[in-house]
Parts: structure tokens; C-alpha cells; sequence
């Protein structure tokens, strides 16, 4: 049990007692007035300005035997304040009095604190422990999980009577409905921890109680790293150190908290003294406190950002810096995503704008050849962006996550007094995952530990995992020079593993470079021998080892290793995605989330959400497959380009569907039940609010789902709880009504893998009898009874190296030997590989089972030593032959059966892409950020230009583009000049390059494809004095290197050579950003080769085949991002 | 009396103590034995070591070698008076302990169980929230009728001076001060008058004029 679910149990405990002694069914109100009579506590309603408030919202003073509160607030919001200082009292009784202020009491706090964003930061000093302790038992006291459930279920009551009924705020009542609706409950969850602990054995003894000089505690696998860190802060504690004074760093948010319940267990009232965190918690507090301090001058509220942030903030201003690697105009997302990373990795380094500048200055003064030159001149434009960046940050008063270590890290280490300060009072500094630490964090903790004297550091060298977030595994190796006079300890014994799976991981320890410097790895199995070997499972190909690794589950399953206790463990989440789906297709239940915003139950919720906010309602192409909603796809489209005739938006147009002409008898059905149950939202409606009332009030998909036991149905739960959670926090940044803003965000996220956080299973879901489906950094502090790795093929265990695309400047990484960007990167790879590795073995308790392809195995399993045992004759599980999901829809030929070039050619990027956008006409609103706009313009001016025949004429265009600029540019926006400016240079450039030629009246060339025709329309056509024909495809980017590839360009030529004839034209490619032209002459062997996929595309077409091409960076650009793949029934019109 | 006397010359010596041996300047060490040696002043060592830098910092000297114990230098002398400031300060002003101080303070409404405070409460006719705001010294004595002190001070077995000079002392923020971020303290420093606080209490009309008047 979690300390949550203490608390809960507490709260309705509480919630009986007070229920037992008040009659019918009293409001919130009374019971807590109730349990205060009961604790002896007055309840004293004060004006807010009230100095025995002093600011806060509501203070326990246990000596007065008193809870005051503000008087200015509504009943129901009075009982939560009441409840949550009875949390206080009930809870946290070792403190003399607790002051809690608005941020403090929001009983609606999910009760595990969002996962992504600048939250996973700030939640986590104790004091906001306790709060979020308090929060979770006020709501779970005024409205038990068990009650909330019955009113739902049995009574159908709705959350609003539910409120008002009980005198509670709404937002408990949906906070409460979400944690007992969609938290599976479990009859049976194993018990998970020992409860009593057995004494330290003489290694683990030794460390606790070790004292002189500065440690370095090296720690394996399973050897109880954590519980020897407890011990030593309990030796410390009994030795009379003042618990004040120690600190204790962690790496998550989540081993903080459970180090400060584990040492709570056993001290009680010095626990809550003792400070435990994260690094950059420290630092956020560090930085809060000494806000007057000249060198961290922040508002005393400082906000952090996370990168979506960030993003916000960049994407209007990068395409006014003067970039050239990294101008990727059309989506200067791709490239912020890389570049931001480089960013943050210099402040992981300490590096700061100007010292960027000037490595990679130094650089490119040195580079002597292309590739150098070129990496030098990237570096240098990071430089620009990073400059760029902290003035914009520094502009608006923001702190980023780098900014949590670096700033305070350098105040400290310029001002001694400061430095002084600290090191007087946290006199004990404490140190939890030592080898993944960064170098930021280091110098943070130098400066805080002075000497060492006191310091105590844990760490496992052969565990350092992090390397690509900056975590610098040279500190465990350095510690003795970091420190001198420092001292090195190691546990040896493993109380996790038997004792063939530790002399496995010990054996390849051995060949790991992270092994250089440390004490060798000889753990001793406190669980003996098992008599079962690690095996591996050799097999024939990719599809085989699925078979073999689920067969093996359920084996192993029959064998009494419930699937609960099984983890298959995986490099990627690419290859976890596809043995969830394996497995799962096998009939055996995965715990297991994925990527959130691809799953259906929540692409739903997307659409819905898409739906009410885009005029377009593009969105509608996923609803109207959905039960109640079914339409079919005619009617769909009748009913979208309705709106988009009258300039109606789809959800007003929705009220009056009946009217429109042509409609189905189901469509009317199905647009009616829509309209009902979105009845009363609208654009600027709060996405949590629509969310809450579809769920719980409108539809009825949620009641069964929330009631079954099928596993399946539980993972769906657990994502909308996630999502819901997810949707719940503020989206402050960016601009356009709320949904908007969410869904942007929401892209933003999954481009930058942001949201990779997202897909970790809540805690609160972990009794599932399923098999745990991870990536190894997610299983970093698990164990599991059995373990699978399936990943022991060459290129799979270990990862191809595949480069790094922002390499920081030579110099900027300190590490012995390798002062080179590009080398360090891949020398970290090979030694954070081994690592990942030996982390994956050491997951297991009992049984350890590889699978690979025979043919190539990882070079891995050469390294293990004594080597696994190769198995013969092992089970497989088929599985039927599946339909591959096809794509095929039903088509209909078209009145003109023509389709357009440049259309076709998106065909090869996505044709289900191409489906939507051509097809469909499915628009989707399109992000209107100034770049856009500005490009949008230009493109208009040149299709005025060459319907007007005016391409030569200088003041023509810029007139023209002036009107245009007026209706549709980015007006009113911050940066409006520049844009302009911009636009202005792109149309000069554009009429430089029409001069001297003799340009032709636009027209449009046919191809036959054998499929199909194919109708092109040059940008440009132009005759030159000799008579050859010029056609010219006119775009406002940068020559790609990869621009031949393109197949217009092939399509153009097909067009060319029957109209005129080989030899007697040219095609060109104008860029107007980059300022070329550029000659496109495809061999004769690619241009057929083109031609043949393309004529491949258009018989797809015909045929009706329109297979997703689903890729990370594309896919949350696309339009149609959140209703992909869906289709509703009939017929697609081609042209 | 006689107890309290005994803990006060406890804590005071321990700090001068603490004063010499840390001679030219407090050390992390130094400040780290005396705590373990004496862990119920832990709080009282620790507040008086960072205050000495800050000090330190202001004068803008950097703490010197052991041998200027000696020295009367302007530093010194001021540590030395800042020293016994605070004795006296913890002294009268204490508030209940955390339980790692076990100091008795001289402080009228230390360990009052509530049956009795609310008793107390009762008969000088005010409200649980007032008679708070005088126990957390938030009240300037200046403002409040002497009669009015009379009776309370007599209610906690005071004499009038004793408990004004109680009440001067500066406010008490109701705070689990150690716990939170420490960040600045928010606290007023100017004290509420009692025709306030009256007025803003929960008590009729009547009883606030009656109050009032006295």
C-alpha cells in the first residue's frame, strides 16, 4: 500500500465515524464539523486580512485547539479547507501547526501529480508531499471512493446533484468520480514489501554507520541500496545529528517520496525534517528562497517551463534568426525539437550562450574539411537559438528545467557567502544514483558539500542509463578526486536474484566499460541457487521470436508464475508497441499503455474535442463511426461542405443538420444524437469541463467499460484516467481558446517525445494480471519475478548507433580523453548500451529468458558469462493467420478520372494523408502561425501573378502582395515587420528570377499513367532565346538535398517530353527563401523508376488503397492527426 | 522560576561556548558537534551560526583565523551582543516546542491545556481567535484598556508589567515554520490595535462595546 492509500483508508475510517453520529445524509459541512468537535478543534471563520491567517487560506493551531479559515468562501469550499487542516491534524500530527495557502488546498489534485510538464518539478519538497497527503484525504473524506461509485452506478445520480445534494465544490465530486471510476479496484493485491525489516548485514552496516570522511557507496543490483540509505540517515538521526540539517538528493520524484515514507516508519517526527527531493527540486527551492539574491533575481513565484513551452515561445521567432542548417521554415518544429535539446544538454554542462559561441567558433576556425565545417557552422546556429532563448526567458521572468541547476549552481559558486550559508546548514548531503548525476549537479553538489566531510554518496557505475540526458557517468570514477580523502564501500550481496541470474550480469559486468574504476562486481545470492540457468531462445526470424516469447509466458504462467509477476523488457518502444499487440492478439492481457494520444479510446476523445473547436469539423470523419453517432460517408461529406459553403461552423451547423438537403434517414438519426450530446459547449468551452459532462453525463460508453474485468477494458480506464488528468492541468502559454490551446499542446508534446512520461502505467493500476510491457529505462528499480528480453538480435541489443543530430561543439564535454562532440556521442552510446543491458538482467528474480534471431545474434551474448543456456524444442504460439489490417475502401471512378500532379505526389509521403486532404477535402484548421501566414501570402501574390500574367513586373507584385498582406497576413503580431520584410524579399527574389524571360500563359499538361491520367500544372512556364522550353516548380523554401527525389519533378518531365520532346526543354526548381534555381535532371533510369510509382500511386488509388505511413514527426503535424485512420462507411468519389 | 533559570544559564553558556571555540568564524564542523552535543539548542546554534556569516558578509570580511577570540574587533563585539539578544529573545518569546527544544520559556501561556484557555477565554468575554492573537503577541499592548490587561494578566498568575512586556515582544507567525520552503517570512511586523481586532472578533455588539469601554 502507497502512502495514498494509508491516507484514504484514514479518511474513510474518519468518514464512518462522522456518518455514525449525524442522521439522513448530512452535507459535507457537518461532517466536518462533526470530527472537529470530536478532536477538540474550534472552527473559526476570519476576514482574509486576519493576521492570525497571515495571508493563508486556512491554519491548523493545534495549541489553540483551533482551525481558522477565511470567511469569504462559499460553504462547500469551506468544508474542503476544513477537511483538508483535519487531514493536517489526523496525518501530520508531529507538526505544531500547518499555514495553507491557494496553492496548498486543491482538493482536486490528482493524487499522482501530472507526469509531464513543469509540475514534475515543483510538486516535490515535503511540504507539498503533505499537501498533496491532505488533498487526497479531504476528498476521499467528504466523498469515499466506495459512496461516489454507488450514487453513480446505483443511483444514476450525476455529478452536479451529486455536489449539490452533499454540499461539496464539483470539482471533488468529478475528481473523486475519475479516481473510483477508471482506478481498477483489486480484490487481491499482493503484498509488496516485507513489513518487517530484517537487520542490516555487515555491508550494508558498515555504510549506515560510516563516518570520517566522504563515501562512496558502490551498489549492484538488489543489494538494498535504499534500505542502507534509510539506515543512514536513521544512524545519523539517533547520533543526534539535527534532522534539519540533513538533505537527501534523489533522482525521481517518486524514489524521494519513498525514501521519505520509509524513514517516516521508523522516525516519525524527524522525517519530516529531513529534506528529500530531486536535484532540481533542490535547486527550485534554492532559487525560491534566495529570490533577492543579485544572481537568481526571480519573482518568489517563478514559473518553469517545459519544453512544449519553449516551443511556444521559439516558433514565432526562428524563422526571423538568421539560421540556414536549421531552417526548416514550413515547420520549424523539427528542428526545435533537436536544437532544444543541444540547449539543454549546454546547460547540463554549465555552458552558457556565449561560451557556446565561442567553441563552436573555435571549431569552425579549426575545421579543415566539409563534414567539420559544416557540424561547426550547426553549432554555431544553436549558438544564435540558445542566445536567443535566454533573453526571451530572462524577458518574461521563466526558468527551464536546465536553468534549476545552473543558475543556482553558479551563484553558489561565485559568492562564498552564500555558499557558506548552505554548507552551515545542510551539514549532511546525501546522494541517491550517483552515476546519474550530470555535471550541472555535480558542481551543485561541490559547492554544497564543501569538502565532503560529511558527504555520502550511493551509486551503481554499471547502471548509469542516462547518459543521452546528461547524467555524466565520469563522477562515480572522479569521486576521489572530486573529494579527496574520499572513501569507497560496496554491498555484496543480492537479496533480489538467485544466485545463476546474479553470475550471469556479474559475468558481463566484467566486459562493460562502466566497470573502469569501480570495485569488481562479486555479489553473493542471498537466495542460493535455483537450479534454473538464464536461457536464450534462439529462433528463426523477427516473427518467430514473438511466438517463442509469448509461448514462453504462459509456460512459465502453467508453471506458477502468475502474468503479474512476468516483465518482457524492450529497447524501444517501437518493438514494445509491436509485442504488446503480438501478445495480445495471442489472447494474453498486457499492462500496457503506449503512446496516450494514439490510442483509440482517446483519438476519440481528440476528435470530439477537435470537433467542437475547428470550424472545419474535419473531425466528424471519426465520430461518424462511433456507435450512436454512425453516419454514413457521403452524408459526411454533404454535411461538411455544407458548412464549409455557408461559412458555418460544424458544431452550429449541427443544431440545424435537418436542413440540409440530400441527408440519409441514419445520417439525420446520427447527427441528432451528436447534437444532443454536445448540447452547450462551444469553441471557448474549458476541455475539462466538456470532457467531464461527455463522460459522465452524455454518453454511455463509460459505464460498462468502468465495470469490466477484462484487462483490456482496464488499460482503457487507466488511459482516460491519465488523459483526464492529463487535460485537468492549466495549459497556460500560447494563444486561441482553451481546446485549441490543448490540442496544440498536445502536438507539440508527441513531437518533441515529451510525452513519453504519459506512458507509464499509474501506480494505482498495478495489480492488473497482466505481463508488464517496458522499455528497460522503465523497469530501472523494478524486479519481477520472470523477466523476458526479446531483443537479442544484432541491431536490436545493443541499439545501432544512428549519430547525433545536434553534436554539441568540440570542447564543451569535459571528459578524460575525448574532447570531440561527434566521438564522445558514440562512445557514450556503446557504454550506456552494456548498461542498459546488465540493468535489463538484473530485473530478475527467478527466471531470465532471451530470444533472438539465431542467424544474427546481439554480440551481447557472447559476454555473458558462464554463457545462457541455448534451449532446444521450445513451444511456440501461432497465431492464425490474420487478416493484415487492410486499407482497401470502396471507390468510384470520377467524372473527369484525372487526378492532379502535385496532389499525387503527396501520395508517397501518406496516402491515407492523401486520402483525407484530396479526396475528402477534409481541411482541418490550419495552424495560423505567423510563418504560415506570411508564406501564404507570397503564394497567393505568385498565383495572382501568373493568373495575371504579371510575373515580371517588380511593382506590381509588391502592390500586390501589399492588398494581400492586408486580408491575410500575420497582423498585429509582435514580429508583423520582420514577417513582412520577409515576404517582401521572398516576392524580389521571385521577380528576379521571372526577369529576361519570355513566360508563357499558364496551362495545364496531361500524362498518361497506365492507370490513370495525370494533369500537371507547372508553376512556370517559360521560353528561352534559343527556343527551349523552361518548366519551373516555384516554392518559397530551400532547395532540399534530396529534391530530385520528388516526384513532380519526374512528372513534369513526363509532361515536358511528349508536349515538346526530349531535349527540347528543361525543368527547373526555383527556391525563393534560398535564393536558387536549380536544374532538375533525373537520370532516364530514375525517371522511369519514378514514373513507376508513381503510376503504382494511382493504381493504389483506383483500387482504393490508402495505407497510413505513420511516423513520430509527421504524424503530429498532420491535420488530421487526432481522427486517423478512421473512415465511415461508403463510397469515396475520385475525381 | 528556579528551572527556568537553570535552562537559561544551560543554553546561554552553551552558545558562548560555542562562541569561542568557533573563534574567528562558525564552521559547518564546529556548528555540526555542538548540535549533536546539545541537540534540544540544535535550532537555537544553527539560526545563531547563519546569522554570524550573514554578519560576516555584511562587514564584508571573511571570517579570520582562530586567534581573533581575542580580538575586540567590531565583529566580535557585535556577535557577542547579537549573542545575548537572542538568549533573551528565546527566552521570554518561546513557543512550544517541536520537541527537540524542551525549553520552558517565560512565556504566561505555555502548556495551558484547553479546558482552561477557553475558561479563561470566557471570563475576560472575547473569542477563541482573540485571546490567540494575544497569546501569538499580535495585539499592541498600548491600545488595550489596563483593566482589561488587569484581569488577564491576573487569569495567567502574572503581574501587568510582566505580561505587557510579554506582549511587546514581536509577533508570533502561526507557521510550521521548518517544514515549508523556507521562504521569506511573510509576517506582519506591525502589530493589530485591540479596537480592531475587537471589532473584527465574532462577538455581538454589545459585548465588543463593553469590551471597548472598559
Amino acid at each position: 500500500m502507497d502512502a495514498f492509500d494509508k491516507v484514504r483508508e484514514l479518511a474513510r475510517e474518519k468518514n464512518k465515524e462522522a456518518l455514525s453520529e449525524l442522521p439522513g445524509r448530512p452535507k459535507a459541512i457537518d461532517l466536518v464539523k462533526v470530527l472537529a468537535a470530536k478532536a477538540d478543534l474550534e472552527i473559526w471563520p476570519l476576514e482574509p486580512a486576519d493576521s492570525l491567517l497571515n495571508g493563508a487560506l486556512a491554519v491548523l493551531a493545534r495549541q489553540d485547539g483551533a482551525i481558522y479559515h477565511v470567511n469569504n468562501l462559499s460553504e462547500e469550499n469551506v468544508a474542503v479547507l476544513v477537511g483538508h487542516e483535519l487531514a493536517h491534524f489526523y496525518v501530520h500530527a508531529t507538526e505544531n501547526g500547518t499555514s495553507c495557502s491557494r496553492d496548498d488546498v486543491d482538493v482536486s489534485a490528482s493524487r499522482e501529480a501530472s507526469p509531464v510538464g513543469a509540475d514534475r518539478v515543483a510538486g516535490y519538497g515535503a511540504k507539498e508531499r503533505r499537501e498533496l497527503q491532505a488533498n487526497v484525504f479531504a476528498r476521499e473524506l467528504l466523498l469515499p471512493q466506495p459512496q461516489v461509485r454507488a450514487l453513480y452506478f446505483d443511483d444514476a445520480k450525476f455529478p452536479e446533484s451529486i455536489a449539490s445534494n452533499l454540499g461539496l465544490p464539483l470539482a471533488v465530486v468529478r475528481q473523486q468520480l475519475i479516481d473510483a471510476l477508471l482506478i481498477p479496484s483489486y480484490a487481491n493485491p499482493d503484498p509488496e514489501r516485507r513489513e518487517q525489516d530484517p537487520p542490516l548485514d555487515p555491508f550494508q552496516a558498515k555504510a549506515a554507520e560510516f563516518s570520517g570522511a566522504p563515501l562512496l557507496l558502490e551498489a549492484g543490483p538488489g543489494t538494498g541500496k535504499t534500505r542502507t540509505l534509510v539506515a543512514r540517515i536513521v544512524h545519523l538521526i539517533n547520533q543526534n545529528a539535527d534532522p534539519a540539517s540533513i538533505v537527501a538528493l534523489t533522482f525521481s520524484n517518486k524514489a524521494a517520496q519513498e525514501l521519505a515514507e520509509r524513514v517516516s516508519a521508523v522516525l516519525p517526527e524527524a522525517a519530516a525534517n529531513v529534506w528529500t527531493g530531486t536535484f532540481h527540486a533542490f535547486g527550485l527551492e534554492l532559487i525560491r528562497k534566495y529570490y533577492d539574491h543579485p544572481k537568481l533575481a526571480y519573482p518568489p513565484d517563478v514559473a518553469v517551463i517545459d519544453k512544449s513551452d519553449a516551443v511556444a515561445f521559439l516558433e514565432e521567432v526562428l524563422p526571423l534568426l538568421p539560421l540556414s542548417h536549421y531552417k526548416n521554415l514550413w515547420d520549424p518544429l523539427i528542428n526545435l525539437k533537436d536544437i532544444l535539446g543541444a540547449i539543454s544538454r549546454a546547460k547540463d554542462e554549465l555552458v552558457s550562450p556565449a561560451a557556446y559561441k565561442r567553441l563552436a567558433q573555435e571549431m569552425l576556425d579549426k575545421a579543415r574539411d566539409d563534414d567539420s565545417r559544416e557540424t561547426a557552422e550547426k553549432a554555431l546556429e544553436v549558438a544564435a537559438v540558445y542566445e536567443c532563448y535566454e533573453k526571451l526567458l530572462a524577458e518574461h521572468k521563466l526558468l527551464d528545467f536546465g536553468d534549476l541547476i545552473m543558475k543556482p549552481t553558479l551563484a553558489l559558486e561565485e559568492d562564498a557567502s552564500l555558499r557558506a550559508t548552505l554548507q552551515m546548514q545542510y551539514r549532511h548531503v546525501l546522494v541517491d544514483e550517483y552515476q546519474d548525476v550530470n555535471r550541472a549537479s555535480a558542481r551543485m553538489l561541490k559547492a554544497l558539500a564543501g569538502d565532503g566531510e560529511r558527504l555520502w554518496v550511493v551509486g551503481d557505475a554499471r547502471q548509469s542509463i542516462y547518459r543521452f540526458r546528461g547524467a555524466s557517468s565520469a563522477n562515480m570514477a572522479r569521486f576521489e578526486s572530486d573529494f579527496p580523502s574520499a572513501k569507497r564501500l560496496s554491498l555484496r550481496k543480492n537479496y533480489r536474484s538467485t544466485q545463476e541470474i546474479t553470475d550471469a550480469y556479474c559475468g558481463f559486468s566484467r566486459s562493460m566499460t562502466a566497470s573502469t574504476g569501480m570495485l569488481p562486481l562479486e555479489l553473493t545470492g542471498d537466495r542460493g541457487k535455483s537450479g534454473l540457468a538464464p536461457e536464450l531462445r534462439p529462433v528463426s526470424d523477427e516473427e518467430a521470436v514473438q511466438a517463442a516469447a509469448a509461448a514462453s509466458v504462459r509456460e512459465l504462467e502453467k508453471s506458477g508464475v502468475p502474468l503479474r509477476a512476468q516483465a518482457m523488457l524492450f529497447r524501444s518502444n517501437s518493438r514494445l508497441n509491436e509485442f504488446a499487440a503480438a501478445l495480445e492478439k495471442r489472447g494474453i492481457p498486457v499492462l500496457h499503455l503506449g503512446s496516450l494520444f494514439e490510442r483509440d479510446e482517446i483519438r476519440g476523445l481528440l476528435s470530439l474535442l477537435s470537433f467542437i473547436a475547428d470550424p472545419a469539423g474535419s473531425a466528424l470523419v471519426r465520430l461518424a463511426t462511433l456507435g450512436p453517432y454512425r453516419v454514413p460517408l457521403a452524408d459526411v461529406s454533404l454535411f461538411l461542405a455544407h458548412c464549409h459553403d455557408t461559412r458555418t461552423p460544424a458544431l452550429d451547423a449541427l443544431e440545424s443538420a435537418d436542413s440540409i438537403e440530400g441527408l440519409s434517414p441514419a445520417a439525420r438519426d446520427g447527427f441528432a444524437a451528436l447534437a444532443r450530446d454536445l448540447d452547450g459547449f462551444s469553441l471557448n468551452s474549458s476541455p475539462w469541463d466538456v470532457l467531464c459532462v461527455y463522460l459522465f453525463e452524455r454518453s454511455s460508453f463509460l459505464k460498462p467499460l468502468a465495470q469490466s474485468a477484462d484487462v483490456r477494458d482496464q488499460m482503457k480506464c487507466v488511459a482516460i484516467w491519465q488523459f483526464l488528468n492529463f487535460v485537468r492541468e492549466p495549459h497556460a502559454r500560447g494563444k486561441g481558446p482553451p481546446i485549441y490551446r490543448l490540442l496544440e499542446r498536445i502536438r507539440h508534446l508527441v513531437v518533441l517525445g515529451d510525452e513519453r512520461d504519459l506512458r507509464q502505467i499509474p501506480s494505482a493500476a498495478r495489480h492488473a494480471d497482466a505481463v508488464r510491457m517496458l522499455t528497460i529505462h522503465g523497469s530501472k528499480g523494478l524486479e519481477f519475478e520472470a523477466v523476458h528480453v526479446p531483443g537479442m538480435t544484432k541491431g536490436q541489443i545493443p541499439l545501432q548507433y544512428r549519430g547525433v543530430r545536434c553534436p554539441p561543439p568540440d570542447g564543451m564535454v569535459d571528459e578524460a580523453g575525448l574532447t570531440s562532440g561527434r566521438d564522445y556521442h558514440k562512445s557514450i552510446h556503446a557504454a550506456e548500451e552494456e548498461c542498459l543491458y546488465f540493468v535489463a538482467m538484473s530485473r530478475a528474480r527467478s527466471q531470465l529468458r532471451h530470444y533472438g534471431n539465431a542467424a544474427k545474434p546481439s554480440e551481447f551474448v557472447g559476454k555473458v558469462v558462464p554463457s545462457l543456456n541455448n534451449v532446444r524444442g521450445f513451444p511456440v504460439a501461432a497465431t492464425s493467420a490474420d487478416a493484415e489490417k487492410n486499407w482497401v475502401v470502396p471507390v468510384a471512378a470520377g467524372p473527369s478520372g484525372v487526378i492532379d500532379g502535385d496532389e499525387l505526389s503527396r501520395f508517397d509521403r501518406c496516402p491515407r494523408r492523401f486520402l483525407y486532404t484530396y479526396l475528402l477535402d477534409l481541411a482541418g484548421r490550419q495552424r495560423e502561425t505567423p510563418f504560415v501566414k506570411a508564406h501564404d501570402c507570397v503564394y497567393e501574390t505568385i498565383r495572382a501573378a501568373k493568373e495575371h500574367d504579371k510575373a515580371g513586373n517588380k511593382d506590381w507584385l509588391l502592390r500586390q502582395l501589399e492588398s494581400t498582406w492586408e486580408k491575410r497576413g500575420p497582423l498585429e503580431h509582435a514580429y508583423e515587420k520582420d514577417y513582412r520584410h520577409i515576404a517582401q524579399q521572398t516576392i524580389e527574389n521571385f521577380q528576379a528570377a521571372c526577369e529576361g524571360l519570355d513566360i508563357q500563359k499558364a496551362e495545364a499538361f496531361a500524362v498518361d499513367l497506365f492507370h490513370g491520367k495525370v494533369e500537371v500544372n507547372p508553376d512556370q512556364v517559360a521560353k528561352r532565346g534559343d527556343g527551349t522550353m523552361l518548366l519551373r516548380r516555384i516554392r518559397t523554401g530551400k532547395l532540399s538535398d534530396r529534391e530530385e527525389d520528388e516526384w513532380i519533378y519526374t512528372l513534369y518531365h513526363a509532361a515536358a517530353s511528349e508536349r515538346y520532346g526530349e531535349g527540347r526543354y528543361e525543368v527547373e526548381a526555383i527556391h525563393l527563401t534560398g535564393n536558387t534555381r536549380t536544374l532538375i535532371a533525373p537520370s532516364a533510369r530514375k525517371r522511369k523508376n519514378r514514373m513507376g510509382k508513381a503510376a503504382a500511386a494511382a493504381a493504389s488509388i483506383r483500387a482504393g488503397t490508402f495505407p497510413p505511413q505513420p511516423d513520430s514527426f509527421s504524424c503530429p503535424r498532420c491535420p488530421h492527426f487526432f481522427y486517423c485512420p478512421s473512415l465511415p462507411d461508403g463510397t469515396v468519389q475520385l475525381p | 522560576m528556579k528551572a527556568n533559570q537553570m535552562k537559561q544559564v544551560n543554553l546561554e553558556s552553551v552558545m558562548l561556548e560555542f562562541r569561542v571555540e568557533a573563534g574567528g568564524g562558525p564552521k559547518p564542523a564546529i556548528l555540526e558537534a555542538y548540535c549533536r552535543r546539545y541537540p534540544q539548542y540544535a535550532r537555537e546554534l544553527t539560526d545563531y551560526a547563519l546569522e554570524w556569516l550573514i554578519d560576516e558578509a555584511m562587514a564584508g570580511t571573511e571570517a579570520a583565523s582562530d586567534d581573533v577570540v581575542n580580538k575586540s574587533s567590531p565583529l566580535v563585539s557585535r556577535a557577542i551582543s547579537r549573542l545575548y539578544d537572542r538568549i533573551r529573545e528565546r527566552e521570554t518569546g518561546k513557543e512550544a516546542a517541536t520537541g527537540l527544544s524542551g525549553q520552558q520559556a517565560v512565556n504566561p501561556f505555555e502548556g495551558l491545556p484547553f479546558p482552561r484557555a477557553r475558561a479563561m477565554r470566557d471570563e475576560l468575554g472575547i473569542d477563541t481567535p482573540l485571546f490567540t492573537k494575544f497569546r501569538n503577541r499580535l495585539i499592541d499592548p498600548n491600545t488595550v484598556p489596563s483593566a482589561f490587561l488587569e484581569r488577564f494578566a491576573r487569569l495567567l498568575g502574572r503581574t501587568m508589567d510582566e505580561f505587557c512586556n510579554y506582549l511587546r515582544l514581536p509577533p508570533m507567525v502561526h507557521v510550521g515554520a521548518a517544514y515549508k520552503a523556507e521562504g521569506k517570512p511573510s509576517v506582519t511586523e506591525r502589530k493589530e490595535s485591540f479596537e480592531d481586532a475587537v471589532r473584527s472578533s465574532s462577538l455581538g455588539e454589545e459585548q465588543k462595546q463593553a469590551l471597548l469601554k472598559a
